[in-house]
């Protein structure tokens, strides 16, 4: 698999505030990849750096093999990026827009475009300032699609979307979109919508990668043990691979990432066990599991 | 780069619309209101409207996307920041043209010419050159592209700041005066343009406080940067600069007659500092050698040498941007390498004193008062103040100061004049009646003159003499008319007098002048010469054996006088009576008018002149025809004159032993008494000289242009002969 999008030892402050510490992964041809993190977690500076609109401190990003730095306009031609932070020219309709655009796209499909806008309602002749939030949001990803790009970089995409069109997006348009060979790779707080879809998790904290890993592959190891003891207890003992734990009397539940049964039970040896359940988490609980507690600094 | 066209068309267009139906409102009111001129209208719309539609289209490049919150999308799109930059830069360029067109169209709908305007008191340096409708649009989008990068949040006041004070800074006649606009325009302008291409492609807008403090250092670099590069533009245009050959010589000549300092024009590269247009350099010339040299820095025009030649003053326009112009007065010590001494800031020089200390006048302001302090000044002891006066001082909003001033001119004649003592700066009350001032001098008196100039309901103008003693008993001088002008003193106390007709001929020209001497003492006059339908200038020679007398017609020719043949003063043939004293020597025919008359009494008139020694010159021609009107004249190359502009010489009707030396030899008009001395020419190569240097023992240099050469060619006035000296080189 050859990689896409690859950057390594990614560092970036604003001021005297670290945001990226030494960031670094490889996303191949047609993966979808999420990378979650709680506000101020550096996830749209990650974005834009991967986009050239910002450089890094340090390290080195490429996206199809070119540094978006040194070549930002071929990477923009072949990347689309669609960004809550983007907006676009109130006074402009669709069409205007796409006469602005279009030029600048070498694989501007117009009538993909045009289908897209008839797909997601997007009304052509209608400026851009009489849109409501969500419409304008459809008009970005239409105009982000119509340019054919070989990766896509989704910044919250779905903010201000209703619940069809989401589930519209999430569920045809991505599906679609990996079935042409697109890479996407989509910062969000919607785990649960794109659990489904993302075929590897980055998880960004404190300016740092917690997780990155296949979908299926953290979900697996992220198991919570939930067990009744003998005796009640006050806390659960600290563990390298404890996420989160609770004891509550003589229940006590701890998630526990990279599960082995082995682990479990030593873990749980201190106690005397009278009842032991393994279950697993959905994304959103891993998510939590991964970041409670751990204040973003924006 | 089209897309970006394309869009900010889309969003200018009905803008653009707009602004049109502005300047169509604007002079649609203006005609209404009956205050539409070419001025007015052309104010209106080239240097308000269209200046400042400009400047909002060029601000609204980044400024606009900043506040919709377009910047990201548009730094987002598959396009260099660069061109991004570019076609904004390039819009804001074409909107400005655009507008100007349509401005040009509508002014000339209304019946506008676009022609170059110069005000009487505010002469604004826009409309001097072309400058007024290429340079201020290209500078006011270099203004816009620059303050388009301050950002609301830190730079919305420092944009009005940076653009009021750019605006002043240019619309200010004064505080550009004597720099090369259209060079410091292109510093300014790249310097502008570069600084925004820099900071939008670098993506550092100035979008806070702390930005724009580094907007305010990135400028202060910038002019920092742009003065070291003015200053050194120009001192390598020093290198460049063409001193040219002058039509004649403007300065002074030492007193040992070896050295001419003066100014020349100087032609300036394009690029230089000094605008090519008024360029003067200051210059010292060897009369032995005809070698030239500059003697100053580049600014510096000529003033006045020392009597020994060994220092100049000379004046320093000093001009910065910002700051009014203003002169100082320097001495330049030639003695010491032409080393740069000032003699004080904002000086008036009146004159150098026997032992070559300068007399000046400087202003100055002590503890908030104007003043006007009377100076000595020499190399060895400095300043000197001798006396000073207080200045008037004008408070109150500008009409009010203006119109004290504008009194204060008209009563100035009334000032009551005092006698200043350089020795001690005493002030002597002197009894001089108001707008009396000093015309001449002789040993034992001061002869002054009040001056009457015509008024429409009296147009009779002409001055007043009179003279005072050392004992300041006032003697009233009616021997000298009212259109009488003191042109010089003569060794024996007489005053060299020439007196021009009312009557006046083509071009100005009076119909007669008269040279004639006048003594103080006993009112005696004697006419030395008269001339007709020439303008005469008169050049006294310093031991005042002969004067120099430029004739100015179609044409220009030169003759002299040798006033070492009148006979001594005091002697009864000096006494005016219509006879000038019988002379020894050759005798001469009756002189002929101009135009070949010959005057009343006939040879009754004849006057014996004493030719000067070798009877130079001969040859020269009556002139011809009688009949021939006398309103064109042409001066024949020696002086004379012919009707027509044909040399026509008419031989003497009357046997002379020395033909007549001239035709410009005048003879008294009728009733008139006959002249003394018959004037003699000078021959010369053309009549492209302009300038005479007359030195004592009836010598006298002649300086003009000869093709391209300016040759200075020396007269042996006696002798009557002429010969080249040199060619003029730097």
């Amino acid at each position: 698999m050859d990689n896409t999008i690859a950057f390594t030892g990614l560092t970036k402050s604003f001021g005297r505030l670290p945001v990226l510490r030494q960031v670094g992964t490889t996303i191949g041809s047609g993966q979808v990849v999420g990378l979650f993190g709680r506000n101020g977690a550096g996830k749209t500076t990650l974005m834009r750096i991967l986009y050239g609109m910002i450089g890094p401190d340090a390290g080195q990003a490429s996206l199809l093999g070119l540094d978006p730095q040194a070549h930002p306009v071929e990477v923009r031609q072949r990347v689309g990026l669609v960004s809550e932070e983007c907006h676009l020219y109130p006074w402009m309709d669709a069409n205007a827009l796409e006469t602005f655009l279009a030029p600048l796209y070498p694989k501007w499909d117009r009538e993909l475009f045009r289908r897209h806008l008839a797909s997601m309602e997007v009304p052509p002749d209608r400026r851009v300032d009489a849109l409501s939030r969500g419409t304008k949001r459809k008009l970005m990803l239409s105009l982000a699609l119509a340019a054919q790009p070989e990766v896509l970089l989704l910044d919250e995409p779905l903010g201000g979307l209703d619940a069809v069109v989401r589930e519209q997006i999430v569920t045809t348009l991505i599906h679609s979109l990996t079935d042409h060979g697109v890479t996407i790779f989509l910062s969000t707080h919607e785990i649960e919508q794109f659990a489904k879809v993302c075929d590897r998790v980055i998880i960004l904290s404190h300016g740092g990668f917690l997780v990155d890993r296949e979908t299926a592959a953290l979900t697996d190891q992220v198991r919570r043990v939930t067990a009744t003891l003998e005796h009640p207890v006050e806390a659960v003992p600290a563990h390298p691979q404890i996420l989160s734990a609770r004891a509550h009397g003589t229940q006590v539940e701890f998630v526990l990432n990279g599960f082995t049964q082995e682990t479990a039970d030593a873990i749980l040896a201190n106690w005397k066990v009278r009842e032991v359940a393994v279950s697993g988490l959905t994304l959103p609980e891993i998510f939590i599991a991964f970041t409670a507690g751990k204040e973003e600094v924006s | 780069m089209m897309s970006i066209l394309y869009k900010e068309y889309l969003e200018h267009r009905l803008f653009f619309l707009l602004m049109v139906l502005t300047g169509l409102g604007s002079l649609v009111i203006a005609r209404w209101a009956r205050v539409l001129d070419n001025g007015t209208g052309i104010v209106l719309l080239f240097l308000l409207e269209a200046p400042i539609l400009t400047y909002v289209v060029a601000h609204q490049a980044v400024f606009r996307e900043f506040q919709q919150g377009t910047l990201p999308f548009l730094a987002g799109l598959p396009l260099g920041r660069s061109r991004v930059w570019l076609a904004k830069a390039l819009f804001a360029g074409l909107f400005a043209a655009a507008l100007y067109l349509a401005f040009a169209l509508l002014g000339t709908a209304f019946g506008l010419t676009l022609e170059p305007i110069r005000f009487d008191r505010l002469d604004l340096f826009v409309f001097r050159n072309a400058m007024a409708l290429c340079g201020i649009p290209v500078l006011v989008v270099a203004v816009g592209l620059f303050t388009t990068l301050l950002l609301p949040e830190g730079g919305a006041l420092l944009a009005i700041v940076f653009t009021a004070t750019t605006a002043l800074v240019g619309y200010a006649t004064h505080a550009l005066a004597g720099m090369n606009l259209l060079l410091l325009e292109v510093l300014v302008v790249v310097a502008l343009l570069a600084t925004s291409w820099y900071t939008f492609v670098t993506g550092n807008l100035f979008s806070a406080w702390r930005l724009a403090l580094r907007a305010v250092l990135v400028l202060a670099a910038c002019v920092a940067a742009g003065t070291l590069l003015w200053v050194g533009i120009d001192t390598l245009a020093e290198g460049a600069v063409r001193l040219e050959i002058p039509e004649q010589l403007r300065g002074s000549v030492t007193e040992d007659g070896r050295r001419f300092f003066g100014q020349v024009s100087a032609t300036a590269a394009l690029w230089d500092t000094i605008p090519a247009d008024s360029y003067q350099r200051a210059v010292e010339i060897d009369l032995a050698t005809g070698r030239g040299r500059p003697v100053a820095r580049r600014t510096t025009a000529a003033g006045m040498p020392t009597r020994d030649g060994r220092g100049l003053f000379a004046y320093d326009p000093w001009v910065w941007p910002g700051v009014a112009a203003r002169q100082d007065l320097l001495f330049l010590d030639l003695a010491d390498g032409g080393r740069e001494r000032r003699v004080d800031r904002e000086a008036v020089p009146h004159f150098l004193l026997p032992d070559d200390t300068l007399l000046y006048t400087r202003f100055s302001t002590p503890g908030g008062h104007s003043l006007s302090e009377i100076c000595r000044w020499s190399p060895a002891r400095g300043t000197h103040p001798l006396t000073a006066f207080p200045t008037r001082e004008f408070r109150g909003p500008w009409p009010v100061r203006l119109f004290s001033a504008m009194l204060l001119v008209a009563r100035e004649g009334k000032t009551p004049s005092r006698l200043l003592s350089l020795a001690d700066g005493a002030l002597l009350p002197i009894p001089l009646p108001p707008g009396a001032t000093l015309a001449a001098e002789t040993s034992r008196f001061a002869v002054f003159g009040i001056h009457r100039s015509g008024r429409l309901w009296n147009t009779s103008a002409g001055t007043t003499w009179f003279a005072l003693d050392a004992s300041g008993t006032r003697r009233d001088l009616p021997g000298l008319p009212p259109q009488a002008e003191l042109r010089g003193t003569l060794p024996d106390g007489r005053l060299l007098v020439r007196t021009e007709s009312a009557e006046r001929v083509a071009m100005g020209r009076p119909r007669t002048t008269t040279l004639s001497t006048y003594r103080v003492e006993d009112g005696a006059s004697q006419t030395l010469a008269v001339f007709q339908d020439v303008t005469v200038v008169t050049h006294l020679a310093p031991d005042g054996g002969y004067v120099v007398c430029e004739l100015v017609a179609e044409n220009r020719a030169w003759t002299w006088l040798d006033l070492a043949a009148l006979p001594p003063a005091g002697s009864a043939n000096d006494r005016e009576s219509g006879h000038a004293a019988p002379l020894s020597g050759s005798t001469v025919t009756p002189a002929k008018d101009l135009v070949g008359n010959r005057p009343a009494g006939g040879d009754q008139a004849a006057t014996e002149s004493r030719l000067p020694s070798g009877g130079q010159p001969t040859g020269a021609g009556q002139p011809g025809n009688p009949d021939q009107p006398a309103t064109h004249r042409q001066l024949a190359p020696g002086g004379q004159l012919v009707p027509g502009g044909q040399a026509a010489p008419e031989p003497a009707t009357t046997p002379v032993t020395t033909p007549p030396a001239t035709a410009l030899f005048p003879a008294p008009v009728t009733g008139e008494p006959a002249p003394a001395l018959s004037p003699t020419p000078i021959r010369l190569p053309g009549d492209g000289f302009r300038t005479v240097i007359c030195r004592p023992g009836h010598q006298a240099l002649f300086y003009g242009k000869v093709g391209a050469a300016g040759e200075l060619w020396e007269a042996d006035l006696r002798q009557g002969s002429t010969r080249r000296r040199w060619a003029l080189t730097f």
